[in-house]
């Protein structure tokens, strides 16, 4: 069933785990999937054989032999049935354990992008982000789920199952990544207009990529160098930017949209809408509305000069 | 007579049959199409009712003029509300127009015509909706709460201390007032001032009640105890001179 | 009087009005029971389209043949016609017209209360498909979940739309329920007592049953919503009290037997139609009904596996997961016995079989991925995914709309006087076969492979985009299946070879009166004596005497053995129904925009039904 695995070029299924997770689950479907297979093959040849057959006598009698059949084909399917209920319970018991060290994770889901927000103690130690996470093979990750307005879900087939944001009621998972990787995911319940542009990835790489990883993010934003990042960040503490999105390291606080500290390290704007190219942020940023209509980026009004110096500057936030 | 039913899985009736569509068209009885079902005894072969029935399937149903007409009232019914159901997301906003206002009731010389421009979500519930939301996200509620007021002026009312039409409220958002109103031009996109604006109308009542939310999915402004008496306003709103 | 005498006073008594406005004042069960089979396939017609166009915007990764904004509003539409127009209101509308004839009484009970659920449907699929073209048709899905469909996050009047149809399809649904039940119970003809009734009529008593306690369900969720939207109540807002689950809950136990109450009617179907063309009766009687009945009462406690995802604790899930999967095991035996029957009997492959065993072949597919989707692990990975999307158009255009189909060509002679043509028939069964297979055989993968549903497009780099091309093209076959199968039904309606009144030699009373049934069904009341009663006694067949020809008298019967018990009589054309159901649409239509309207409305509707039940001078022939 991986036949069509090699075509895409994300990793998006759930029969490619990656993850502790899922792979418990991809087992299971295995089983699931032989049995009911082998289950419609008898059941479809019965019915051939019952309609191809020679027949002789009365079509009306009722031999003995057929009650027997019947009952015990019924028999089986109980039998069968149970077996695979208790293979279910096997398997939810062993994917829904908590262990107790791992990180810790907030995600928040709004319309239509994810707010991730590593947990620490100390403040300064938080990482704030979007649309992305970094975690670390082998270690346990537990994602803390909220939601800020209408019901989302959280899904990385590559990793585990799914996991509804439902505004009043927190919930959590935990994701254990097996391999290195890249594993997209999407929002899996629908949440308005732009659900199908809701995608978020997860990095995973090695402990000592994700310890480095972590100082590089807990780093306010890369101060601008050049000439053009220089007028860039002064475009975008005009413009009306640090009303919505946060840089850290600069006056901009906005609490609303995603933090930009770091975003050229992301792979793409828009929780999937744009890949994270110069050229698509400046569409995102003049035309946001094109790539993603009904999504709460404004189109804001620059001229040529002012957003090529914004890109720029976008563009330098590593 | 035929022997429809001679044979298991008999077919039609061969007279019948080739009169077709003739047959249905007959008023009254013909012996000679009665089918054998009479053979069966608790059978009802009865070929008059039969045609009869033909008949009723052509009718087309109910007058076809009160049909339409109960089409028409449904559709005017309901195109009421095209506006306000509209959700275009790539709408341009007008010009602003930031002079020509008038934001006070007194003026030298003769009162001049003002051209009033509309707001182009007026109505529209999708606009007032967005416009709660930013409501919200640009902390306007630090200043006016949901519409009661506190350090700025309540917007519920009906007291427009720099006049309530569409443009005043756009450029009041946009310029700033004195005694603590910011100045949001350059940080607002003039779309979002303008769901702004349409908002804002709603909360006194300006607006079409059927585009306006029923309820915040947010926790409610509440009257502490439901037995105390209306209590007046605590400061005088502010008059321009 | 003499056979002739009788049959001329009882074609007068039972007659149909002519004239401008005896079209509104029709109370007639076949009448009505084909207006409802007309219109609900018109709204089938309708949802059919909105799923081409949903393929047809699948086809391609990024594109912009529908906006996201209408996707949303098809995607919601398809559903809410296929489960609130189509899927119930047509097995609805075959017991209306069928169940009397089978039964063999004159009339549905309650004929009034009938023609007023046909117009209150009618008026459901006006106004929601008016508003489809005025742009504004719900768009928060069939299910319409909250907060999405709070006050906040649903502006303007889509959601409210959706309520108000939710209340005229489920009223309609309801009251027609009731007269099932009732004429079910009732109304059989003498000696058919419950263990000769045919399993159609068990299917039917059973669906009815469960529309009964599933419908207020869903009223309920409807209802909250619009109060939470109207009125101001918080009872879905987790700020001030109130609990997004709550919604769920509501709706979903609703939404689990709804789709039993789609597919048992199939089963019955399924059971008339094995029994004619294999020349047999289905084997294993009381294992069938036994399953229809277990069916329906675990139905009802199964729906927590549409929320496996939202975090319920883990031992109540696998209470569910158990629940889910032993429904397959009714639903298995019926399987068996009817491969039995096919066994036992003497095939015969013409269209209406064919559909049967187009139902084989695709209903167990599903039923196995629903054991699958029942998995609490599986489900994790599997649900809101297009996975779950095959899974229950296998189960419910598998398990109710091949029945159907096949239930349609079986009772069209009935119904019209006409066969529809073999050949197209034929042709029909296979191109929707292959169509169907094609369309959503894929979905299987892509789920398995990260498509969730209500996507209103895809990237290219997902891979997604061979299968979804494939199921388009599938879509497009399907499509030609349905209309070489309607194109067949409605050339043959003029065209077709004239039926004699038993063309397929079938054993249920129905096939005893004549292609189509006089206004009456039948002049001389059927006794039976076993279940297959055509098959074993048509030459010496009882009958019942003494109802007055004159009046429109239906013999009532106990509801265990069906001994005659009293007479009753059923009322004349009267136009009560269609006023009620207009003051009761206008009730609901306002009540988009004020909570007033139900308070004005039910007062007016109070004056209506007073006019209604307004009891009638018994000595003139009248409304009872």
């Amino acid at each position: 069933m991986t036949f069509f695995a090699h075509l895409a070029f994300v990793h998006q299924s759930a029969l490619d785990p990656a993850g502790e997770h899922a792979r418990a689950i991809a087992r299971l479907w295995d089983v699931f999937l032989g049995i009911t297979t082998v289950i419609y093959v008898l059941v479809m040849i019965a019915l051939v054989v019952g309609l191809l057959r020679k027949r002789e006598g009365d079509a009306s009698r009722n031999p003995r032999s057929t009650y027997v059949i019947v009952s015990i084909a019924g028999g089986l399917t109980v039998v069968i049935l149970f077996g695979l209920l208790i293979a279910s319970i096997f398997t939810g018991r062993a994917i829904a354990e908590r262990p107790k060290n791992a990180i810790g994770i907030t995600l928040r889901g709004k319309q239509w992008w994810w707010q991730v927000e590593y947990e620490a103690a100390h403040p300064s130690n938080r990482i704030l982000s979007a649309n992305e996470l970094t975690i670390p093979v082998g270690v346990p990750v537990t994602l803390h789920l909220h939601s800020s307005d209408v019901i989302h879900s959280f899904w990385v087939p590559g990793l585990h199952g799914k996991r509804d944001l439902i505004p009043g009621h927190d919930g959590s998972i935990t994701l254990l990544a097996e391999k290195p990787g890249v594993y997209r995911g999407q929002c899996a319940e629908f949440c308005g207009v732009q659900h199908a542009k809701m995608a978020l990835w997860v990095n995973a790489v090695s402990p000592s990529d994700y310890a480095r990883w972590a100082d590089a993010e807990r780093t306010p934003a890369r101060a601008p160098q050049t000439e053009a990042e220089i007028a860039g960040q002064q475009v975008f503490l005009r413009a009306p930017c640090p009303l919505c999105h946060a840089i850290r390291g600069t006056d901009a606080s906005g609490s609303t949209a995603p933090d930009l500290t770091h975003l050229a390290t992301r792979r793409s704007l828009g929780a999937g809408a744009l890949p994270n190219t110069r050229e698509a942020l400046g569409g995102w940023i003049v035309d946001a509305q094109r790539a993603k209509p009904g999504c709460q980026m404004p189109s804001i009004n620059l001229r040529p000069d002012e957003l090529s110096a914004l890109v720029d500057y976008l563009g330098s936030l590593r | 007579m035929t022997s429809s039913d001679a044979l298991p899985f008999a077919e039609a009736d061969e007279y019948a049959s080739r009169r077709k569509g003739l047959a249905l068209k007959r008023r009254g009885p013909c012996p000679l199409a009665m089918t054998s079902s009479d053979a069966l005894p608790i059978a009802e072969a009865d070929e008059y009712a039969n045609r009869r029935e033909g008949l009723a399937l052509k009718r087309r149903g109910p007058c076809p003029l009160a049909m339409r007409r109960v089409a028409v009232l449904l559709l005017v019914f309901l195109a009421l509300g095209c506006k306000r159901e509209q959700r275009q997301y790539r709408q341009p906003p007008p010009p602003t127009p930031v002079k020509d206002l008038r934001l006070g009731r007194l003026s030298p010389g003769p009162t001049p015509k003002i051209v009033g421009i509309r707001n182009p979500y007026q109505g529209n519930a999708l606009a007032i909706s967005e416009g709660k939301r930013l409501f919200g996200a640009y902390n306007c509620v630090g200043c006016h709460a949901n519409g009661g007021g506190g350090m700025g002026p309540p917007l519920m009312d009906e007291k427009w201390i720099y006049g309530s039409e569409p443009q005043n409220i756009f450029a009041t958002i946009v310029q700033g007032r004195p005694n603590g109103m910011p100045a949001f031009g350059d940080k607002i996109p003039d779309t979002q001032v303008w769901q702004l604006v349409a908002y804002v109308q709603s909360l006194s009542g300006n607006e079409s009640a059927l585009a306006t939310n029923g309820r915040p999915d947010q926790m409610q402004v509440h009257r502490q105890d439901q037995s105390l008496p209306e209590l007046p306003p605590r400061a005088a709103p502010a008059v321009h001179p | 009087m003499n056979e002739l005498e009788e049959r001329a006073l009882l074609e007068k008594t039972w007659a149909n009005e002519s004239g401008p406005f005896a079209w509104f004042r029709q109370v007639d069960h076949r009448s009505i029971g084909r207006r409802f089979l007309f219109t609900a396939f018109v709204w089938f017609a309708c949802g059919g389209v909105l799923a081409a166009l949903m393929r047809i915007q699948l086809a391609r990764p990024n594109n912009a043949f529908l906006s996201a904004d209408r996707y949303d509003q098809i995607f919601t539409l398809h559903g809410i016609t296929m489960m609130f127009l189509f899927g119930v209101p047509v097995m609805e509308a075959l017991a209306v017209y069928v169940l009397p004839l089978m039964l063999g009484t004159r009339a549905l009970a309650f004929p009034r209360a009938n023609a007023y659920a046909y117009y209150l449907f009618l008026f459901a699929g006006i106004m929601v498909y008016t508003a489809l073209l005025l742009g504004m048709a719900p768009d928060t899905g069939w299910f319409s979940y909250v907060p999405l469909a709070s006050p906040m996050f649903g502006p303007g009047k889509r959601v409210d739309i959706w309520a108000e149809l939710v209340n005229f399809t489920e009223i309609s649904a309801l009251v027609v329920a009731i007269e099932v039940v009732v004429t079910i119970l009732k109304q059989r003809a003498p000696g058919m007592s419950i263990h000769r009734m045919p399993l159609y009529v068990w299917s039917m008593l059973v669906t009815a049953m469960m529309i009964l306690f599933a419908m207020p369900s869903v009223m309920v969720a409807s209802n909250f919503i619009g109060l939470d939207r109207l009125v101001g109540t918080h009872l879905f807002n987790p700020a001030e009290g109130g609990d997004v689950l709550l919604w769920q809950h509501l709706f979903w136990f609703f939404g689990h037997p709804e789709v039993y109450i789609i597919f048992i009617p199939g089963l019955g179907i399924v059971s008339s139609i094995t029994a004619v063309f294999c020349r047999r009766p289905v084997f294993g009687y009381t294992a069938m009904v036994l399953s229809l009945v277990a069916t329906a009462f675990m139905g009802f406690g199964l729906w927590v596996h549409h929320m496996f995802a939202t975090g319920l604790p883990q031992s109540g899930e696998s209470f569910f997961t158990a629940a889910s999967m032993m429904i397959a095991i009714p639903s298995g035996v019926q399987i068996f016995c009817w491969i039995a029957t096919i066994w036992l009997g003497r095939p015969s492959y013409r269209p209406p079989f064919l559909f049967v065993l187009g139902f084989l072949a695709i209903f167990v597919i599903g039923g196995l991925t629903g054991v699958m989707v029942a998995s609490v692990p599986l489900d994790l990975q599997l649900h809101d995914t297009f996975f779950v999307v095959a899974h229950f158009h296998y189960v419910l255009i598998g398990g109710a709309v091949f029945p159907l189909l096949g239930g349609i060509f079986y009772w069209f002679p009935k119904m019209t006087g006409r066969l529809m043509n073999e050949r197209l028939g034929h042709l029909s069964f296979w191109l929707t076969f292959v169509g169907f297979n094609l369309t959503f055989f894929p979905m299987h993968k892509l789920g398995l492979a990260g498509m969730p549903r209500r996507v209103y497009t895809y990237l290219p780099e997902t891979g997604w985009t061979t299968l979804n091309v494939l199921s388009t093209i599938g879509a497009g076959i399907l499509s030609l299946g349905m209309l070489v199968y309607f194109g067949n039904a409605l050339w043959s309606m003029r065209r077709g070879r004239a039926a004699g009144s038993n063309p397929w030699d079938a054993d249920t009373l129905e096939w005893s009166t004549s292609s189509p049934p006089p206004v009456y069904n039948f002049q001389h009341l059927p006794v039976v004596t076993s279940r297959e009663p055509l098959w074993h006694e048509p030459d010496q067949a009882p009958i019942v005497t003494g109802l007055a020809p004159d009046k429109r008298e239906v013999l009532i019967t106990r509801v265990l053995d069906a001994a005659p018990d009293h007479r009753y009589t059923y009322p004349h054309p009267t136009v009560w129904p269609f006023a009620s159901a207009v003051i009761t649409g206008m009730m609901l239509v306002a009540g988009l925009f004020t909570p007033w309207a139900f308070a004005i409305g039910m007062a007016l509707l109070a004056i209506f039904l007073t006019g209604w039940f307004w009891p009638s001078n018994p000595k003139k022939e009248g409304d009872a």
